[in-house]
């Protein structure tokens, strides 16, 4: 009897460390794309008000997108920075085309506050924050890391598409050789949610160090850069 | 009557005379036998003082307390982030960040205190969700949910990797009855939870992310919340104490969701634990947090009898403390300045008054009275009241440079307006000013001046600025362009070069050109080799420097006049003063010069051996400033170790054989002590605490004793406080002595000066080492280096090795998250000013430094180490190559921009992009970025200069009204009488003083140094 109850304890201890040894040694689990999906336009979510582009989603959450500038982690555990900017008719802005005396007028407000009221006044915004349909043109370049280098996921709500004569994608090694540059009309067939989104891939000005060219997306061409026209373009730009 | 009236006047002269000699008199004897100079003379124990000076004395020692330790955490934080960036993988980095940070012991130890400030680590890589103080409890319920299903998902995406998802902080003014509320939420689980609304929970989900189906969600829903084998709930919550919502979470503790790969493969929930999540960190993961920073200072009615920012400002000039990184960022050094807050009527009158007349001059060229008026330019007769014509137009704009200068930066900036402008009346601006031009330059080459008109009217106001910089060295003669002048203009214009404004005032090769530095560096050499000076050699030296500086003084005064716009005039003659002493202080070239430590000394004991104690009295702030902070030896020399008092005293004209010895084993002893930040504060509360209050005379009475020629050591001491506080009232834009430097400014203080902990190891040095490829010859260094880290590092360490930065923070830059970094913002350099209370979060990014390609020297593209900006002399001594420097980063990537700061030492350089950008290269080197989180603002809560913003609209009508009607006048002018022309020139006068003095009252009411 007691030589039952022990052989039963011991098999009873032996099938606990086996297990416990088939579960330590079993093998890890390959990455799966169920959440961090491949499709670009899963990345643009719902929020508050309008949509979101989500950078969590698109980049694993290898990234960080904050104040128009976007930290992305390297191969080697190094940090590769993009910065955005726009040009509204000529005025240069950071994220926000804000009238001249806002900061003025919202003086008082609590940060979240001065954003808030910043992004309803804002003529238009780049961030990953869109509102399709409040007649503000917003975009977003978002960038990601794939096998073949860099991609460059541009998005634009319906009123960036409406408010801009032409919507072409400009970029290159060097901003002040047009040699060095080339240009394609936006692509429209991608739509969810009020916002478009194309792609870029291939492009190499990010590589260089320093960097002297860029990507620009809205109403401009390499022939308004060569004459200096731009000034007068509503574009976003990523550098 | 008039002999009666002549001898009244001059009696009362008199009178007034020796009434204020005896007035200053009687305040000096009352000074310096008053209680501040007792103690300073170490005559008296502060303890027997009145209550209040006691009090203050107490107050300034707290003060000062706080400062240095915020400075302190401040620095850990710093060199912990660069270390463990830099050193990612290697075994010591692995040491700190592999510690499981859920463990109370190692928590007790991640978290370092200095004082009542603290330092732990924070995290960046997990989304943070706030809800809003109005949202119901419910809805903070769903988020929990939705977070710990999201972090379920990334889990399994990530192959079961640990990961930090999510982090909830909870909103100060949340309710406490729902925070009770969902304190039993989370103690009756949040499996439950997700049990009872997997329904609610996955259409939310679902919605969301439409890629991810209700069934697939239910499915994972169901077996983090116990529905799969044997119902084993997938969610730790043990971490939670039961009472985290009401207790913790209203003081801005987090509750952090992770994924935790332990062998039931968790989602794990932690409250209150910041470092809770055992999970690996990356580049973007990591930061530090310093709670609690603070630079104090009392701005409050009571104590001080000011209300604010700005009274206080005007009062005492420069804020108590200013911590800066490098140098104090010069476009932040305007808004510090009490001039900022006044309104420029001198400049105002005298820029629209030279206007006027050159308005009056070219507008009647056409008419009788034009012509009239020019004539005398014109007959060489008359070339003499040409000439005095002329003058006048200089004189009338305080001086030609200024009047060129003025022409040059201040229309323009309103011609380039096209806002606000038809393009006929550009067209007529243009013409006009290119008359304007001529005739004030005295040139008769039309093609020229309208060239140089056209070229001007499409350059902004700031290049202009850029490019004119140093016009009066190269370009003026006499107060007009040289022909070689306008050529040389049109050139850099047509090339777009303009000199960066960080060149150097006097740029070094061009101090070393000078013959007076030369002798001194020779001297400097010798005393290093034991050598001597004849006396010829030094007398030639003074001569030569006097004749060198008394051909600065000028120029100076008049450069930075106009640059200051004439408002700081007095300061500067004060300063250029000073600097005219230069030429009879050797000592400062001695302590400067590169020489070892025991020919310094020896040096030193020469100056106070042959009885020029009052040394002290003719040095510049710029000396007085590197005499105190640059360099340890000195400054031990001047203050006692341990009570504070100042000892110089002690040494002089009575320095026998014996006193010097002692006073040397003095120096060995204090220098063995390493104790530098200690008692450079410790002194400065001394002088503080008898300065500081503006009913103080001491202070006031200092310019004047400055003056005296007297070898006394009281004077000397005495003269170098009250220049210490002129330097401390106008001067702050002095760097604090090379890159990878912070320093720590006060009134009264020296900067202190956190430099570089080891200047014998470089970066890529240690990296080889690490590399485990070092040199032998090395070892020792790279060891010492490594017991260095660790001591600085770690968390158990000792306070006294904050003193300064690893070398590896050379690797970044260190740049400040304003306000407006929410809307992005340009890069800033790292600076803070008090009062400042704070908590401080530092992260590792990178910049966004621009510059243009063909921007003349000054700045510099290198890697490697400033030393590259450097070469030799024919005679071995240090000079700035003045080349570019192209070599990549030393790690290869991410390359920085250097110029050399006003000591000629190189110092990292960022600057924000130019309107341009086809011309702009753009850098991205790293950096570490502080945002500090400002508590209260708008009471008495600086930090920074915040939002500085002014109505553009207002602006634009302003200018319009300013320039409108003198053009008005112009176009008019050819065609009507002269009368109309000089009507015109006057309403255009009128318009322009009215419009000044309201761009100016705008621009105050925008440079309110607090941001809201």
């Amino acid at each position: 009897m007691k030589r039952t109850t022990t052989l039963i304890i011991l098999l009873v201890v032996l099938l606990a460390l086996l297990s416990w040894v088939a579960i330590q040694v079993a093998p890890k689990p390959a990455p799966t794309h169920q959440f961090f999906t491949e499709n670009s336009k899963d990345w643009i979510v719902p929020a508050e008000t309008g949509v979101e582009v989500s950078s969590l989603l698109a980049t694993r959450s290898e990234t960080r997108v904050q104040a128009g500038q976007q930290d992305l982690l390297t191969e080697d555990g190094g940090i590769a920075s993009f910065f955005l900017s726009g040009m509204y008719h000529g005025k240069r802005f950071d994220t926000l085309a804000l009238p001249s005396d806002f900061f003025s007028k919202t003086k008082g407000m609590s940060i979240t506050e001065q954003h808030r009221a910043g992004e309803e006044q804002a003529a238009m915004r780049v961030q990953p924050h869109l509102i399709p349909g409040d007649g503000v043109p917003d975009g977003f370049i978002l960038a990601r890391k794939e096998e073949k280098g860099i991609v460059f996921y541009l998005y634009i709500d319906d009123d960036f598409r409406s408010q801009l004569s032409a919507v072409n994608l400009v970029w290159g090694d060097d901003f002040s050789d047009s040699g060095t540059l080339r240009e394609r009309p936006f692509s429209f067939a991608n739509l969810k949610d009020g916002v478009y989104v194309d792609s870029l891939s291939g492009a190499s000005w990010y590589q260089d160090d320093p960097i002297k060219g860029g990507l620009l997306v809205g109403d401009i061409t390499i022939s308004t850069m060569e004459s200096f026209e731009e000034t007068e373009s509503t574009f976003m730009m990523v550098r | 009557m008039n002999r009666k009236a002549d001898f009244g006047f001059s009696q009362i002269v008199i009178a007034v005379l020796m009434l204020t000699v005896v007035i200053t008199g009687g305040k000096i004897v009352y000074d310096l036998s008053g209680e501040g100079s007792q103690y300073l003379l170490g005559q008296a124990n502060i303890k027997t003082f009145d209550q209040g000076i006691i009090d203050r004395y107490n107050q300034t020692s707290a003060y000062t307390q706080d400062a240095t330790n915020s400075v302190k955490g401040f620095i850990y934080a710093v060199n912990s982030l660069a270390y463990l960036d830099t050193y990612k993988d290697n075994a010591f980095s692995k040491k700190i960040l592999g510690v499981k940070f859920n463990d109370d012991k190692s928590l007790t130890t991640a978290r370092k205190s200095f004082g009542g400030v603290q330092v732990e680590p924070t995290y960046y890589d997990r989304e943070t969700v706030t809800p809003a103080a109005t949202a119901s409890v419910e809805s903070v319920k769903e988020s929990i949910g939705l977070a710990v299903l999201s972090c379920w998902f990334i889990f399994e995406d990530k192959g079961n990797e640990p990961t930090r998802c999510f982090a909830l902080a909870m909103p100060s003014d949340y309710p406490a009855a729902s925070l009770t509320e969902l304190d039993g939420f989370m103690n009756a689980g949040v499996a439950s939870y997700l049990g009872s609304h997997k329904l609610l929970l996955c259409e939310q989900f679902s919605k969301k992310y439409s890629f991810i189906t209700q069934e697939v969600c239910l499915e994972k829903i169901g077996g983090l919340a116990g529905d799969g084998m044997f119902d084993v709930e997938d969610i730790d919550q043990g971490d939670v104490p039961a009472n985290f919502f009401t207790t913790l979470a209203p003081k801005g503790e987090l509750l952090s969701i992770c994924a935790d790969p332990s062998w039931l493969d968790e989602v794990t929930l932690h409250g209150g634990a910041e470092d809770a999540c055992d999970a690996p960190t990356n580049a973007l993961s990591f930061g530090y947090k310093v709670k609690g920073f603070s630079l104090p200072q009392d701005v409050t009615p009571s104590s001080s009898g000011f209300t604010n920012a700005v009274e206080t400002l005007t009062a005492y000039g420069d804020p108590q403390y200013l911590l800066f990184y490098e140098k104090f960022p010069a476009d932040e050094a305007q808004y510090w300045e009490t001039s900022s807050y006044q309104i420029a009527w001198g400049t105002i009158l005298a820029v629209e008054g030279g206007f006027a007349l050159v308005d009056v001059i070219t507008m009647g060229m056409g008419s009788k009275f034009g012509k009239t008026l020019l004539a005398p330019f014109k007959n060489p007769v008359t070339e003499v009241t040409g000439n005095l014509v002329k003058k006048a137009v200089s004189t009338a704009g305080q001086g030609a440079t200024r009047l060129i200068k003025g022409l040059f930066s201040t229309p323009i900036e309103f011609l380039v307006k096209r806002t606000v402008m038809t393009e006929a009346v550009q067209e007529s601006a243009e013409i006009a000013f290119g008359k304007s031009i001529r005739g004030l330059l005295g040139s008769a080459d039309d093609a020229v001046a309208k060239e140089l008109a056209e070229k001007l009217a499409g350059t902004s106001s700031h290049q202009l600025k850029e490019l004119l910089e140093g016009a009066d060295k190269h370009f003026v003669k006499d107060g007009v362009l040289t022909t070689e002048g306008e050529r040389e203009l049109l050139d850099r214009l047509n090339k777009k070069v303009f000199i960066t404004h960080s060149t150097p005032e006097i740029p070094f090769s061009e101090v070393m050109e000078m013959p007076y530095y030369k002798l001194v560096y020779q001297r400097a050499e010798q005393l290093a080799k034991g050598g001597d000076v004849t006396e010829e050699l030094f007398e030639q030296a003074q001569r030569e420097a006097s004749q060198k500086v008394a051909g600065q003084v000028g120029k100076e005064i008049v450069n930075e006049a106009s640059l200051q716009g004439l408002r700081s005039v007095p300061r500067e003659a004060v300063r250029v003063y000073r600097a005219g002493m230069r030429g009879q202080n050797l000592l400062k070239e001695i302590l400067l010069g590169d020489m070892t430590e025991e020919a310094r000394k020896e040096a030193l004991i020469k100056v106070l051996k042959a009885g020029d104690a009052d040394i002290l009295a003719k040095m510049s702030p710029l000396e007085l400033r590197a005499f105190l902070s640059n360099q340890g030896a000195v400054k031990k020399m001047l203050f006692d170790e341990k009570t504070g008092k100042v000892i110089l005293g002690a040494i002089g004209k009575d320095f026998t054989e014996e006193a010097q010895q002692q006073a040397l084993k003095r120096l060995d002893t204090i220098l063995a002590s390493k104790t530098i930040d200690e008692l450079a504060p410790r002194s400065g509360i001394a002088i503080q605490t008898f300065l500081r209050t503006p009913t103080s005379s001491i202070g006031r009475i200092g310019g004047p004793l400055a003056m005296l020629e007297q070898k006394r050591h009281l004077v000397a001491v005495l003269a170098g406080i009250a220049a210490a506080r002129i330097e401390s009232m106008a001067e702050k834009n002095y760097p604090v002595g090379g890159a990878n430097s912070i320093g720590l400014k006060s009134p009264y203080f020296h900067t202190i000066p956190y430099t570089t902990l080891m200047e014998d190891v470089t970066y890529p040095e240690i990296n080889a080492y690490i590399a485990n490829s070092p040199d032998p010859a090395l070892q020792k260094k790279l060891q010492a280096h490594q017991a260095l880290v660790e001591k600085t590092v770690l968390p158990n360490y000792g306070e006294r090795n904050m003193e300064g930065l690893l070398p590896e923070v050379e690797r970044y830059y260190l740049s400040l998250t304003k306000d407006q970094g929410v809307f992005s913002q340009d890069p800033e350099r790292f600076y803070l000013a008090s009062p400042c209370q704070a908590d401080l979060l530092l992260e590792v990014s990178s910049c966004e430094c621009y510059y243009t390609e063909d921007a003349e020297a000054g700045i510099f593209e290198t890697g490697d180490a400033p030393k590259q900006l450097m070469g030799k002399d024919e005679n071995g001594n240090d000079v700035a190559t003045g080349k570019f420097v192209t070599t990549p980063h030393f790690d290869g990537k991410n390359s920085m921009l250097y110029t050399l700061d006003s000591n000629s030492k190189s110092i990292k350089e960022c600057h924000s992009d130019t309107a341009w950008f086809h011309a702009d290269t753009l850098h991205k080197p790293l950096c570490i970025k502080v945002n500090p989180i400002v508590e209260n603002y708008g009471t008495d809560n600086y930090c920074y200069h915040g939002i500085s913003d002014s109505d553009e609209a207002i602006s634009s009508a302003i200018t319009a009204a300013q320039i409108g009607l003198p053009f008005l006048g112009l176009l008019c002018g050819p065609a009507a009488p002269a009368c109309i022309a000089g009507i015109m020139a006057a309403v255009g006068f009128g318009t322009g003083v009215v419009g000044e003095a309201a761009k100016g009252a705008i621009a105050i009411d925008s440079q309110w140094p607090n941001h809201d």
